[in-house]
């Protein structure tokens, strides 16, 4: 059961026939949280208009770090069972973790500017999140510049599983340290410190995020699969050709 | 409703188009590579038949 649940072409099946429905509902929670975002949610009292910039900046950190722990996660599932799967899907899902990483950064700096009055500061949620993005580009650096792909990977996996050290350290920064930047108001114990007003049109663009991560995650795996089959027959046809020769 | 007049409406600005350019880039990027692949695979998988047709 669990090996037919796990079949690259079952889950390939599968993740493309949800395909048209992540693509419809990315295009559906973003137009809602892009209308909720500049025409319903007020401006914050003390940050101003600029608050809107936390509609893209908050969805994109999040996705940042969903995506490095589900490649953590993977690469201990591809290491306990030696399969190449679950690293299969760790590659292809990197460049979308980068992606989110580089928005997170960059909406933070431009938030930065009108609201502390700097683009950057070497505070401990921001020196996190860089080093996360650095973390993100060492592992791609190393899954497509080598020769030997499955040594690539293996090693790619140890930076995955011993980066996600970062994960809590991002996380709790802003607990632990007295940072410029502002501590958690969604997810932490005591209930939500911002309005309904700003949560509709937060959650809203949250979905955006995961259905465009889930739609390019689908693509990404099909291409990584049909890489091996070109491989394979590559392959095929060297030992055709090999064995030709021979005779 | 956003006031257009407010001095941050430039920072919204540079923050939507700096996500919407990455996003659109990975998007462009994956579809491309996407397609690339699935035309070099369909070349091997026809070259294949050719082969096994001919016997070899």
């Amino acid at each position: 059961m669990i090996r037919r649940l796990t079949h690259p072409k079952f889950l390939l099946r599968k993740g493309e026939a949800l395909l048209p429905w992540s693509m419809a509902a990315t295009g559906l929670f973003g137009c809602v949280g892009l209308l909720l975002s500049f025409f319903f949610s007020p401006p914050d009292y003390q940050q101003g208009e600029s608050v809107r910039i936390m509609y893209i900046h908050v969805p994109a950190s999040w996705g940042a770090l969903s995506v490095y722990t589900f490649m953590a996660i993977l690469s201990g599932w591809g290491f306990v069972t030696r399969a190449s799967l679950p690293h299969l899907i760790t590659k292809a899902i990197a460049p979308i973790g980068i992606a989110f990483t580089l928005i997170s950064l960059g909406t933070g700096a431009i938030w930065g500017k009108p609201t502390w009055g700097t683009w950057w500061a070497w505070d401990a949620r921001l020196t996190s999140m860089l080093l996360l993005l650095f973390l993100y580009l060492g592992y791609w650096t190393l899954v497509t510049l080598f020769d030997d792909e499955e040594k690539a990977l293996s090693a790619g996996a140890v930076i995955a599983l011993i980066g996600w050290i970062n994960i809590p350290i991002i996380k709790w920064s802003v607990e632990w340290w007295h940072t410029l930047h502002q501590p958690a108001s969604v997810f932490r114990l005591a209930k939500p410190a911002i309005h309904w007003t700003m949560l509709a049109p937060l959650f809203s663009m949250a979905m955006a995020f995961a259905a465009y991560g889930f739609s390019i995650a689908v693509i990404r795996i099909r291409t990584e699969i049909n890489i091996r089959k070109i491989r394979s027959h590559q392959l095929r046809e060297g030992i055709n050709q090999n064995e030709k020769l021979a005779a | 409703m956003i006031d257009m007049t407010s001095e941050h409406i430039v920072y919204i600005f540079y923050a939507f188009i700096f996500a919407a350019c990455i996003l659109i880039a990975l998007s462009y990027w994956t579809k491309h590579t996407d397609r690339k692949i699935r035309i070099q695979l369909k070349k091997r998988e026809s070259l294949a038949i050719v082969f096994h047709k001919r016997g070899n």
